[in-house]
């Protein structure tokens, strides 16, 4: 059922010749893991490299054996294949820990004992790695833990345990790090953190292989995205196609009539989830398409925003592979918040909401710091409105551009402008929404 | 990976490590004191040792023996050093340096109860032939066979929570074999307890215990009085064949797991 690819010389994989082109740190060769009979694979030769210098982001939902993928490199669980730290396996390399740094899943059972303070586990796993005890205090330090030291670990919350986990793994000063589902489930600053952490562990020349289940937070955290589904590995990208070929765009409206927009949009092909009474998301059409369907349909709109953390996945719509860290940059803050408070913020601020089709628009210096500015949500609203006026200029040329500018207990003004640079823009007063 | 220091720090960083010493300490001294007061009971040697004819072993044993099954137990019930086990000689380090943190702690908890009662047993102030014995060098031989117990329970303890992989499977071990050590030796000697035509169903109750003259309680083990006359050199024997049995065990094991 599972043919291996690469034999089972388990200890005797070398690197290819070309290893010396590629500083490759971590290399995943058809890892496989199989079960007896009548069950799938819970992965099927898995090949994949970690780049020094690189955030790996190993991407998929759960069960698609990003965790088993971990383990198997790791040698804690028996299955095929290979995956070479440097060029040797993990079971191979005489200090482990000073070499690889792993922070496995906790689940809601964290591996430490209970009892203990965090400063003497720290210093108790330091004699396990080989350092001495004050590597355990500059860990406490890093890891912004100095004022639970003495605390006992039954008191840690997820998000203390979790930085104390990164703080056992960094204990031996390791080049490669291995990361199970660091920032699951943690609050949005300590997702950050965790982020930031990583990101400069990368930069320091450190190899970093983290498993995640969100594409969005993939897309901002990682250098690479490998995504795997079912097993199998799915792609294998650089980030910035990884945006552009593999984030699907959803699209959230809300209104009081819905349910007719729903209605016709799933007629025309999108796929509609809903939200709760008012609120639907979209996927697989554009905003501007969406807008211009409720506008002739004379539907009213609350609200029509692209999910934070989406891009585009419009093929006209193809930022540029220096763009794209950009257009990111700034959905982290979101990334963990949940969907009700998200649009609790959306509704409460002044916010302008535009989409342009990135190829046509005229200055491309202007470009970058426009796509960064539908998030900053809080600046005054005359430049709002001075961003309402710069629109309709930079679309002199054949683009569709809407702009919809929402303030609580206003007016609802959407603009679109479709293939008429001549005429101006088109402005219409779709209700009042209160 | 310095596994001596990781152990000692792991077993004093823990609070029922120190939990257990105290409790051992406290029971001891209550059951010294208890036997002190009763005349017909207060032979020295089992004031020192405070031993209860109830239990299978003495008291600082089983304490010694919970504190070796829950240094293995602390390992697989929080399998934080998972990673770095992965390799045996891994393994083989920290069953090293467990062996010797447990056998130190052991003969210092042997050596802290026989302090403390010897002290009580100099305030209830009737032993003085034996205290003048004592600081004349003259040890009897009971007081280094149970320092030898209590050291054995400990790894007896710790080797069977590795073995199988738990800290009651290894305590139960612990407590289980002097039970099951008079009647294997009762059959191997062939105590006139077996006929030479074989095991029939009706003499499965030679294997009990029970019936040897209710013996059982104490068990040979206990220090104090065993059903078999049994020499010094058998005695200590018995203590050690355990050990050595669950250490090879384990190292027959180590090479083919993953983990502990």
């Amino acid at each position: 059922m599972t043919a291996p690819v690469y034999g089972a010389g388990y200890g005797d994989v070398r690197l290819p010749a070309d290893a010396g082109v590629i500083l490759s740190m971590f290399q995943a060769i058809g890892l496989t893991k199989s079960y007896r009979r009548g069950r799938p694979p819970a992965l099927l030769d898995l090949s994949f490299d970690a780049r020094q210098g690189q955030v790996t982001a190993l991407l998929g939902p759960v069960g698609s054996g990003r965790t088993t993928a971990l383990l198997l490199a790791l040698g804690l669980e028996r299955g095929r294949g290979a995956a070479l730290f440097d060029g040797r396996p993990y079971r191979r390399i005489r200090c482990p820990e000073r070499e690889v740094g792993v922070v496995l899943s906790e689940h809601d059972r964290p591996p430490r004992h209970p009892d203990r303070r965090a400063r003497g586990h720290l210093r108790m796993l330091a004699a396990a790695a080989g350092v001495p005890a004050r590597r355990a205090e500059q860990m406490l330090e890093q890891t912004r833990l100095v004022g639970a030291g003495e605390h006992r670990l039954r008191t840690f919350s997820p998000g203390m345990n979790r930085r104390l986990a990164l703080a056992e793994a960094l204990l031996g000063d390791p080049r490669t790090l291995l990361l199970d589902e660091p920032t699951q489930d943690l609050s949005p600053k300590n997702c950050e953190w965790f982020h930031a952490v990583l990101r400069a562990f990368a930069a320091g020349g450190g190899t970093v292989l983290v498993t995640v289940r969100s594409p969005q937070e993939a897309a901002a955290l990682a250098d690479r995205v490998v995504t795997l589904e079912h097993g199998r590995l799915l792609a294998d990208q650089p980030v910035a196609e990884f945006l552009r070929t593999r984030l699907h765009d959803e699209v959230s409206v809300a209104g009081p009539r819905i349910g007719r927009l729903a209605d016709l949009l799933t007629q025309s092909g999108a796929q509609v989830r809903r939200e709760g009474g008012a609120r639907i998301s979209v996927g697989g059409v554009s905003r501007t398409e969406i807008g211009e369907l409720a506008f002739r349909h004379g539907i009213l709109l609350h609200e029509l925003a692209d999910r934070p953390g989406t891009v585009s996945a419009e093929p006209t719509a193809v930022a540029p592979a220096t763009e794209a860290p950009e257009a990111v940059a700034a959905p982290p803050a979101g990334v963990g918040i949940p969907a009700g408070q998200r649009a609790e913020q959306r509704h409460s601020r002044l916010q302008p909401v535009r989409q342009s089709t990135r190829t046509s628009v005229g200055p491309p210096a202007r470009q970058p710091a426009e796509t960064a500015q539908p998030v900053q949500s809080t600046r005054p609203a005359e430049e709002v409105a001075q961003l309402a006026q710069v629109v309709p200029q930079a679309t002199d040329s054949e683009t569709g551009e809407t702009v919809v500018v929402l303030t609580p207990g206003a007016v609802v003004s959407a603009s679109v402008v479709v293939q008429q640079p001549a005429a101006g823009p088109r402005t219409s007063s779709a209700g009042d929404v209160q | 990976m310095k596994a001596l220091t990781y152990e000692r720090r792991r077993l004093t960083g823990v609070r029922s490590t120190w939990l257990i010493v105290l409790a051992v300490l406290v029971l001891d001294a209550a059951l010294a004191e208890v036997t002190v007061r009763q005349a017909a009971l207060a032979e020295p040697v089992r004031v020192l040792t405070a031993g209860v004819p109830l239990l299978p072993l003495p008291l600082a044993a089983i304490g010694a023996g919970a504190l070796g099954a829950l240094s293995y137990g602390h390992e697989i019930r929080y399998p934080g050093l998972r990673p770095l086990l992965l390799a045996p000689r891994r393994r083989l380090a920290l069953l090293l340096a467990k062996l010797t943190v447990i056998g130190v702690v052991s003969a210092l908890l042997a050596l802290a109860t026989l302090t403390l009662d010897a002290v009580l047993l100099h305030l209830a102030g009737d032993a003085g032939a034996f205290e003048h014995a004592l600081l004349h060098g003259r040890f009897p031989q009971a007081l280094a066979g149970f320092v030898a117990l209590v050291v054995a329970g400990g790894w007896i303890g710790l080797l069977a929570a590795g073995l199988l992989r738990s800290a009651a499977a290894g305590l139960l071990v612990l407590v289980a074999l002097p039970l099951l050590v008079e009647p294997v030796l009762s059959l191997l000697r062939g105590d006139a307890l077996l006929p030479p035509r074989g095991l029939g169903l009706s003499r499965l109750h030679a294997f009990y215990p029970v019936d040897t003259r209710h013996a059982w309680f104490y068990g040979p083990l206990s220090g104090l009085r065993g059903a078999l006359p049994l020499s010094s050199v058998a005695l200590a024997t018995l203590v050690a064949a355990p050990v050595l049995v669950l250490l090879t065990g384990y190292l027959l094991l180590l090479p083919r797991r993953r983990g502990i």
